[in-house]
């Protein structure tokens, strides 16, 4: 049972009153006279609306809403005189706030309404009032609270996918899908924990990402200078109309490798002469790269716009071209990475070819090339031509 | 010197006990680093499977336009060509699902056995894995049951966490039995004949060559939410659209869809 108490902190310090020294209890004796007379006078009796705990069934339950503590109304009685309404409102995941209405009638202390709600209502609004038709006393009372039946929340999802793996010094960022919630908000947070931290008991890094409705959500991004492997946990607060969620410590999805870095055998490394004078021996080798070069955020479907970044530690600059058709040069990174963001809405539909060719600091290494094809599609929202 | 492809050090990683399923979904992208050589890779098994769950499954975009053929070897017989857009012409970006991959141990290329979305229904082929893209990793299994006409929806673990009645092909336009996937996610609009959306399969409707796209077969919504669940359909799968709208939100791209 869910009770929102409506008594105001005056009434309910009058039953703590012995406890209080005497002149404390003096102070209160004029104001609550006063009270109880105001009371008397307006009609203002107090009621509580509660609720049955409810939804606890996938599909849908029925909620009982109590109404009790009505005041037998001075010089009124049955007969029609007094036909006190009652309303209580609820609002359905995704759906308009329904309204259903009653009448009680006295003598009465307590009454009840069922209403069935539909599985995962969310938040649960009710109120009620109810007016006398007399006019000799003229009372009326009203109560609004909202009543939030716990079980009723959406229980909403969310999916998770760590970054690809880096070399030391590079970043990683985890991703979150919040699917099946009601208007969400709230916050998700995210927490990096070591791979073999298999409790996840301690947080290496956090960042909280703020919710407004269902959709994808990024970490704050980590630059990580310790190799190993690590992973990222997902929270989801949940709020008002929605149910907190979580991904379990250990997903797959979310372990993510920071490598040593090494210069790799077969692009990074490039025999480079060395004068005799200076030393001994005729040729020592150092490397073109520090780290992989990398391309990402090319390979897949694009809409309307796209934003592509080579990652490699040497490099000096890129430059990218589309199609064959050279766009700019970059010669200064942001964050490690060289970036490009393509207005895609110019480009036919179909497959694009994006090539970023580095030149490295090492003057004596060659430009590498790396390359990815994107698709640019059509929206999502169409008429389909299925076979129906 | 030779530079491995990602796929060749995805299969060298699996044939050494720590494949793709056991390091878990990042590694197709944590693999996209390019990793030290090692020439002569390995003898056997030459065949590995992408996934040993039927509740994990890898999916691509095409690379470039490569012909798809009936075994790992250029000299085997084309049965397909990757296309970036798909067929139906709605616009949408290709994908293709991924079972297995396999290194062919004389010229140490690597090729990737992949589903068409094509007639005939079920056609696969072998593609070189330099064709595709990073593999991405999807969970569960979409299970469409014309006997009780009920759609169920697993997740990875074999739990059902969804399911509802459906409306399939009528007996004269059936709706193809077969082991599919999830092709486009659209939000339909222009009609409510479909319902508020839809999903694109890599089915297509065994009689219905001449319809408009092609006859793929589809899972979406309808305004005639009476004839659920039946069988009124030309091949879809028809959800009422409440239905539809809650699988919108649970089913992703390339999840695999077994209609028995």
């Amino acid at each position: 049972m869910i009770t929102d108490s409506p008594f105001p902190p005056a009434t309910r310090a009058t039953s703590r009153r012995g406890r209080w020294p005497r002149k404390h209890a003096r102070r209160l004796i004029f104001p609550l006279v006063l009270l109880t007379f105001a009371t008397f006078v307006a009609g203002a009796q107090a009621h509580t609306v509660t609720a049955s705990t409810a939804c606890s069934s996938a599909t849908g339950n029925s909620v009982t809403f109590y109404w009790s503590n009505f005041a037998n109304p001075a010089g009124t009685g049955n007969g029609g005189r007094n036909t006190p309404t009652w309303k209580i409102a609820y609002t359905p995941m995704g759906g308009a706030t329904t309204t259903t209405t009653g009448n009680v009638s006295f003598p009465l202390n307590s009454d009840s309404l069922t209403v069935a709600i539909p599985a995962r209502a969310g938040r649960v609004v009710a109120s009620s009032a109810w007016t006398s038709s007399q006019t000799t006393d003229g009372n009326s009372s009203s109560y609004s609270n909202n009543l939030t039946i716990p079980n009723c929340a959406a229980q909403p999802t969310i999916v998770t996918t760590a970054s690809p793996g880096i070399a030391t010094g590079g970043t990683i960022e985890d991703q979150a899908v919040l699917t099946g919630a009601n208007s969400p908000t709230g916050t998700i947070t995210f927490h990096l924990y070591a791979q073999s931290d298999t409790t996840c008991s301690t947080v290496l890094s956090t960042g909280t990402t703020t919710v407004n409705g269902n959709g994808s959500y990024a970490s704050p991004v980590v630059t990580e200078n310790t190799a190993g492997n690590y992973q990222w946990t997902a929270t989801y607060s949940g709020d008002a109309n929605n149910a907190a969620a979580a991904d379990s410590c250990g997903q797959p999805a979310e372990q993510v490798a920071v490598s040593v870095v090494v210069a790799p055998v077969s692009v990074l490394t490039t025999p480079v002469s060395v004068p005799v004078s200076s030393v001994s021996s005729a040729t020592v080798t150092r490397p073109c790269l520090a780290s992989p070069a990398q391309l990402t955020g090319v390979i897949g479907k694009v809409r309307n716009s796209l934003s592509a970044h080579l990652t490699g530690v040497g490099v000096k600059s890129v430059t990218f071209y589309l199609d064959g058709r050279k766009l700019v040069t970059v010669t200064k990174p942001s964050h490690g990475r060289f970036s490009i963001t393509i207005n895609a809405t110019r480009l036919s539909y179909g497959a694009h070819r994006l090539v970023a060719k580095a030149t490295l600091r090492n003057g004596s290494c060659a430009r590498i090339s790396r390359a990815g094809t994107f698709v640019r599609v059509r929206a999502a929202a169409v008429l389909p031509v299925f076979a129906g | 010197m030779p530079r491995l492809s990602i796929h060749t050090a995805r299969w060298l990683l699996a044939t050494v006990g720590i494949g793709a399923l056991a390091i878990g979904p990042g590694a197709a992208a944590a693999l996209s680093a390019p990793v030290p050589s090692a020439p002569g890779a390995t003898s056997a098994p030459s065949v590995i499977a992408l996934s040993n769950s039927p509740g994990v499954s890898y999916w691509a975009y095409p690379q470039v336009g490569a012909t798809v053929r009936a075994a790992p070897s250029v000299h085997a017989r084309a049965v397909g060509r990757l296309r970036f857009l798909t067929a139906d012409g709605l616009g949408q970006a290709q994908i293709y699902t991924a079972s297995r991959e396999e290194r062919v141990p004389k010229t140490g290329v690597v090729w990737t056995d992949i589903s068409l979305p094509q007639r005939p229904n079920g056609t696969t082929g072998w593609v070189r894995a330099s064709a595709l893209g990073p593999l991405h990793v999807v969970y569960g299994l979409l299970v469409i049951d014309r006997s009780t006409l009920r759609a169920t929806l697993y997740n990875r673990n074999g739990h059902a966490i969804w399911s509802a009645p459906v409306g399939i092909g009528r007996p004269s336009l059936p709706t193809p039995a077969g082991h599919f996937y999830v092709l486009e996610k659209l939000r339909a609009i222009g009609g409510a004949t479909y319902g508020p959306f839809a999903f694109a399969t890599s089915a297509y409707a065994p009689t219905l060559t001449d319809w408009p796209g092609g006859g793929v077969v589809g899972i979406h919504g309808t305004n005639q939410p009476q004839l659920i669940p039946g069988d009124p359909s030309h091949g879809c799968i028809r959800l009422r659209n409440g239905d539809i709208t809650t699988l919108w939100h649970l089913l992703k791209i390339g999840t695999p869809i077994d209609i028995s």
